[in-house]
């Protein structure tokens, strides 16, 4: 054993990217205070309130406040009506408007008249929300460095659960459920979290172009989009927030529609796509196109582009790609919700 | 640290550089600070259950799930966020989670090829240098299931390193660390 010890430290420290002390007293530097101050400046375990967020100052909520946000979205849904058993939303629906989608504004007001109809129940705090994601993306290439459209793709299937007070979240760990406490992530992405988000556009909007997003541009239109595609990404929404968050979206400019788009498994879609002047990739939003409903995203490249060291990438490589594939509520983690269509 | 109660200071003293360290080995260096903040929000949040003979593995524990959480998010963005994200990053870019690990050289190409459970229980030992008892906690597995992986992961990085140099394999620029977009 011990040889087993000695021989991956040998082996591995040259690979390490960051020895032991690199990182030497980061715990007092001007970021490690800020985030000292932050951490204990929250509450007492007894009545413990979130991190507010670097990126996502709407995450300063108390834990009351939650409480009433989540019964305030209760009532709203009671008054829709309209869910099944299981608590998943039924079919839609009356008043789908069934007339060509000109241009993305159309298509996303659609989309967020659609959501309008779609009824919601929200989850007790103490249920869980489960989310089963299919992630795709273009895997680095074994030979030369060129990606095309036909280069390999790496698929992973994401299952997990996030309780809906946004206090603990569940996966599996090598067939091992494992349950654990939740911090504050750069997205609102517990059911508590995003029940205070606006759902006036212009002020979900605002939001979004404030919140930081690990690796967009910062463009805050590019900023805004990857914020609100994040909350689409969620699968259970609060009452308003996914017909919101369409809105949003449609008031952010560039976007165009792509009426014929194809998703990852063949099926039409109406790809909704977010292109930025000069940029050589675009973001895309795919809707079911009867229905509406969000089903996923994908960053494809637009123009060929070649990094500063030698590789290349080909228009029409999709980059990456997220597909719902699941979301419900459920009583328990380890539960599964059935699939989407 | 001043102004901390119930040796919370101290405990961020002796470890937030560690966890730090930790963090960033797997993700860019500001999700890292995120991922450190999240992790001591947790202790500071359950500070009266703290393990107070041996913090540092319980911490890593709870860092290795604020990670897990963070790399669905990462997954969804893809093999070019860890790109986009190094050109605007000052930091020296570390290994990232979304590409698989970037390290350089003939080692990081065989742990890209070992499996995520492999990968993880070489890490522990070799980068955080920590020991199986340790190690365990971390995993949230036995010591001896620990100590099994390893062996076992060893030997397959060995069996990889083999097959990589009958190849006469050389790591792909693009997997590098410090690219660069143009």
């Amino acid at each position: 054993m011990n040889e087993d010890l000695q021989d991956v430290r040998r082996l591995l420290a040259p690979a390490n990217p960051v020895p032991r002390g690199t990182l030497s007293g980061a715990g007092r530097d001007a970021i490690g205070r800020a985030a000292f101050t932050r951490v204990t400046g929250t509450d007492a375990p007894a009545t413990p309130r979130r991190l507010p967020s670097r990126r996502a100052g709407v995450r300063l909520v108390t834990a009351g406040g939650l409480a009433v946000a989540i019964a305030a979205g209760l009532t709203v849904a009671q008054s829709l009506g309209g869910a099944d058993r299981n608590g998943n939303p039924r079919a839609v629906l009356p008043g789908l408007p069934g007339s060509s989608v000109a241009n993305a504004q159309v298509a996303l007001n659609h989309a967020a008249g659609a959501a309008d109809h779609r009824a919601v129940t929200p989850p007790r705090p103490t249920q869980w929300i489960y989310t089963e994601l299919r992630s795709a993306s273009i895997d680095a290439p074994s030979r030369g460095n060129v990606w095309t459209p036909t280069s390999p793709q790496k698929t992973e299937i994401d299952q997990y659960w996030m309780r809906a007070d946004g206090k603990r979240w569940a996966r599996f760990d090598h067939g091992k459920l494992v349950i654990s406490p939740t911090g504050s992530g750069p997205f609102p992405n517990d059911y508590a979290a995003l029940t205070v988000l606006p759902r006036d556009p212009d002020a979900l909007l605002a939001w979004a172009r404030r919140t930081q997003t690990p690796g967009e541009s910062n463009s805050p239109d590019a900023k805004a989009w990857a914020a609100l595609t994040s909350v689409l990404n969620v699968g259970v929404l609060p009452p308003g927030l996914e017909a919101a968050t369409y809105r949003a979206m449609a008031k952010i400019p560039g976007a165009t529609v792509d009426k014929a788009a194809v998703d990852d498994q063949g099926r039409p879609a109406l790809a909704v796509i977010e292109s930025l002047p000069g940029e050589w990739s675009a973001n895309e939003i795919l809707l079911d196109p009867t229905t509406y409903a969000y089903r996923g995203e994908r960053l494809k490249v637009v123009k060929d582009h070649r990094f500063r060291d030698g590789a290349m990438i080909k228009k029409g490589t999709v980059e990456s790609l997220s597909t719902l594939l699941a979301a419900g509520v459920v009583d328990h983690p380890g539960q599964r919700s059935p699939k989407r269509p | 640290m001043p102004d901390a109660d119930d040796g919370f200071g101290e405990l961020w003293d002796a470890h937030y550089d560690d966890v730090l360290s930790y963090a960033a080995r797997r993700v860019d260096h500001e999700t890292a600070r995120d991922v450190a903040a999240e992790t001591f929000l947790i202790a500071w949040r359950r500070r009266n259950d703290l393990p107070a003979d041996r913090p540092f593995p319980w911490l890593l524990n709870v860092a290795r799930n604020v990670l897990a959480n963070e790399a669905r998010g990462h997954r969804r963005r893809g093999l070019l966020w860890g790109r986009l994200r190094d050109d605007r990053d000052r930091h020296a870019p570390v290994a990232d989670v979304a590409t698989g690990l970037v390290e350089s050289g003939r080692i990081g190409a065989a742990l890209r090829r070992l499996s995520a459970r492999d990968r993880e229980a070489l890490q522990l030992v070799g980068w955080e240098e920590l020991d199986p008892k340790d190690a365990a906690i971390v995993a949230g597995c036995s010591v001896k299931t620990f100590s099994v992986r390893l062996h076992r992961a060893r030997r397959r990085l060995a069996a990889v390193l083999a097959e990589l140099d009958a190849e006469g394999h050389r790591p792909p620029i693009t997997s590098l660390q410090g690219s660069r977009q143009s």
